[in-house]
């Protein structure tokens, strides 16, 4: 016990052990883009709608899902692992990071960020000369 | 020298999603949730006192499109995730999520009661609740002194 009082204090504050790191699990994504922007959608079952979290810091999109606890008992055959998701993407000067739409439909997650104003295309207009 | 030697890793694929599994059960701070291509959706089963519960991650498949048979001590799940039309011009930079029709069958650790069978699908998550059949269950024996 005093021992690892004594560790703990040896060792500096901003230290993060690895074991106290939050594990994350990357979503399965797919990212469309269409005429008005870039869809990205992803799986990110057992999430509610009100455990997600989308925020954007300069030009990082971060998403973020917390799962659902899993299920008690012993786990006598697993293929996947229950956790909290998170992905992040950096957006490009072409797409407007104020223009961001979300849904959730039965864990899969759409997020639709739109192109900036100036990354649109225009049309120029062919002035008459008379 | 003897070439002609049992090779152990003749199918390739297989054993690298085998190894998938493996070291994606160490944990990784980062590492896809969704588990080797060709499993989809992934299956947990878990053991309880009475029960057993069978989770399958199918997000954005609709309870409609899932079909759940138990027979004796196994469970089959088919459904369909529908692959979406893109609208001309519109092109995919990236492709993770599985689409298409699947089936996957799991034997369970103990014959179930078919009657007890009880599904609930939520956020993309398809739990299904099961009994153990009467044999199966643990009996617990009081001792008279």
């Amino acid at each position: 016990m005093a021992a690892e009082q004594r560790i703990a204090k040896t060792e500096p504050a901003d230290v993060v052990r690895r074991e106290e790191q939050e594990r994350y699990f990357q979503p399965a994504t797919d990212i469309v883009e269409t005429a008005e922007g870039v869809t990205l959608k992803f799986d990110m079952p057992g999430v509610a709608k009100e455990n997600v979290d989308i925020t954007v810091d300069k030009d990082m999109l971060t998403i973020i899902g917390r799962a659902e606890p899993e299920e008690a008992g012993m786990a006598v055959y697993r293929e996947t692992h229950v956790g909290d998701y998170r992905r992040q993407f950096t957006l490009s000067a072409d797409m407007d990071p104020n223009n961001i739409t979300a849904t959730m439909d039965n864990g899969v997650l759409t997020v639709a960020v739109g192109k900036a104003e100036q990354a649109k295309p225009r049309k120029v207009k062919i002035a008459a000369t008379t | 020298m003897v070439v002609d030697r049992w090779f152990p890793f003749f199918d390739v694929g297989k054993t690298l999603e085998e190894m998938d599994r493996m070291f994606g059960q160490m944990g990784q701070p980062l590492s896809v949730r969704s588990v080797p291509r060709g499993t989809f959706p992934a299956v947990n089963v878990y053991e309880q006192d009475d029960g057993i519960i069978l989770m399958a991650e199918v997000p954005g498949v609709k309870p409609g499109q899932l079909d759940l048979i138990v027979q004796g001590d196994s469970v089959t799940l088919k459904g369909q995730r529908q692959e979406e039309d893109l609208p001309n011009g519109d092109r995919f930079y990236r492709r993770e999520r599985p689409v298409g029709a699947f089936t996957r069958t799991v034997t369970l650790p103990e014959p179930i009661d078919p009657n007890s069978v009880k599904a609930e699908y939520k956020n993309g998550v398809l739990k299904v609740h099961m009994e153990k059949a009467e044999q199966a269950k643990a009996k617990k024996i009081t001792i008279k002194s």
